[in-house]
């Protein structure tokens, strides 16, 4: 089989660059065009230095994008909703890294994004992308769209417990811990050093976007809520959430092993994590930069029924870019691990 | 004919081979806990007692 012919729209930003160095390691694909207008013309590894000697692509401009198998859109929120027929023209896949097609109701795109959805006739075209809650789907999809970060990180930690209908639908509790690489590489006053390093900063208490996606996709058909906050701390990558869940019954930790076992015993990139000496205990992000890994752990209270989950990734990683190339895998039928075998680093 | 116990710990599935004996320890490959081998006939484990790590002040 040919070479698949892949383009990225959007390919200066961190996610951007992300795909294309995975893109540029995966044996069965070969990256035609990747764009940004503002950098048109100017060698990627200008933007995206560890490229280097890697490839002498170019920037384009989207509008002189080619006909290809599979386009990867790395668009800033708002602008992939605006322009998706454009694209569609494009090639016969898409998978869209931005929040414009991970809500199935585009009411909640007014609550939560405070704008209307320019085309929701596409919303139920999209497959949401966490391939371990969607792989049947995205085998037969056309159309993915990439999950948030700090959505993939608690859904992945939540979704066994959610689907075994095992905890209190609304006294979920979740604080997020992430790295700086979350705000993108667009400069502001919260990002200059003085006052980002160093920095414990309660960015998001409530109110978080990537909430619309854990109510979707963890709700099973019942009434839930989750509480989530987010905090930046001192990290360019990765996320760490810790979760606060209610168990309905009296269960051991025996029986949330099992649960969880049950739910990811096949999966090549979750991980339970739960040891009872030595450092790396618990999940971690530190060692999982780089790598498409989610690990999970958790630990229950001996004096109630709270059950604390512990889920960690790396956010350009599992949290978006891996991600996407995982849903590639699978709607092409590659080896689900194909170009993401890179296990981290330790120590880093 | 392979005779299989569980983890008592994480539930896993604990296989004995033909060279255990009693009072052995191994590691659950699932959850890493400390295992101690109780009987062969039948096959039975407990965790192995643990050192407490202190991770407070």
């Amino acid at each position: 089989m040919a070479a698949l012919k892949v383009s990225i729209v959007g390919a200066s930003g961190y996610t951007g660059g992300e795909l294309l160095r995975l893109l540029l390691g995966h044996p069965k694909v070969e990256v035609l065009q990747v764009t940004s207008e503002r950098l048109t013309g100017k060698f990627v590894h200008k933007t995206h230095p560890n490229l280097r000697k890697r490839t002498d692509l170019k920037f384009s401009s989207a509008a002189d994008l080619q006909k290809c198998d599979i386009v990867f859109l790395c668009l800033p929120h708002g602008s992939a909703m605006d322009r998706i027929e454009e694209f569609t023209g494009l090639a016969d896949r898409i998978i869209d890294l931005s929040a414009d097609f991970r809500l199935r109701n585009p009411d909640d795109y007014i609550q939560w994004y405070d704008r209307p959805h320019s085309n929701p006739a596409f919303l139920e075209k999209f497959v949401y992308g966490v391939c371990e809650l969607h792989r049947e789907e995205m085998k037969t999809a056309h159309y993915v769209s990439g999950a948030g970060c700090n959505a993939t990180t608690t859904i992945l930690g939540l979704y066994p417990l959610y689907k075994a209908d095992v905890v209190e639908p609304h006294s979920t509790v979740v604080e997020v811990k992430v790295g700086s690489s979350e705000g993108g590489n667009s400069a502001s006053a919260g990002s200059h050093h003085p006052e980002r390093s160093g920095a414990v900063r309660s960015f998001m208490p409530a109110g978080h976007r990537h909430i619309a996606e854990m109510l979707q996709e963890l709700a099973f058909g019942r009434k839930i809520n989750i509480h989530f906050s987010a905090t930046s701390i001192e990290m360019v990558r990765g996320v760490l959430a810790t979760s606060h869940v209610f168990l309905k019954e009296d269960l051991q930790e025996k029986d949330i092993w099992k649960i969880y076992r049950s739910a990811y015993g096949g999966e090549p990139f979750i991980r339970i994590v739960k040891e009872r000496d030595g450092i790396f205990r618990f999940p971690e992000p530190k060692i999982l930069t780089g790598s498409n890994y989610c690990d999970i752990g958790f630990q229950k209270d001996e004096r109630s029924n709270r059950l604390v989950v512990i889920s960690a990734l790396d956010n350009l990683m599992k949290g978006a870019a891996g991600q996407a190339v995982q849903a590639l895998n699978i709607m092409f039928g590659f080896e689900e691990t194909t170009g993401l075998e890179f296990p981290g680093l330790h120590p880093v | 004919m392979a005779v299989n116990t569980e983890c008592p710990v994480c539930g896993a599935e604990i296989a004995r081979t033909n060279d255990m004996v009693v009072g052995e320890l191994l590691e659950c490959p699932e959850c890493g806990s400390e295992l101690e081998v109780i009987s062969l006939e039948p096959f039975e484990i407990e965790e192995a007692p643990q050192e407490e790590e202190d991770w407070g002040q």
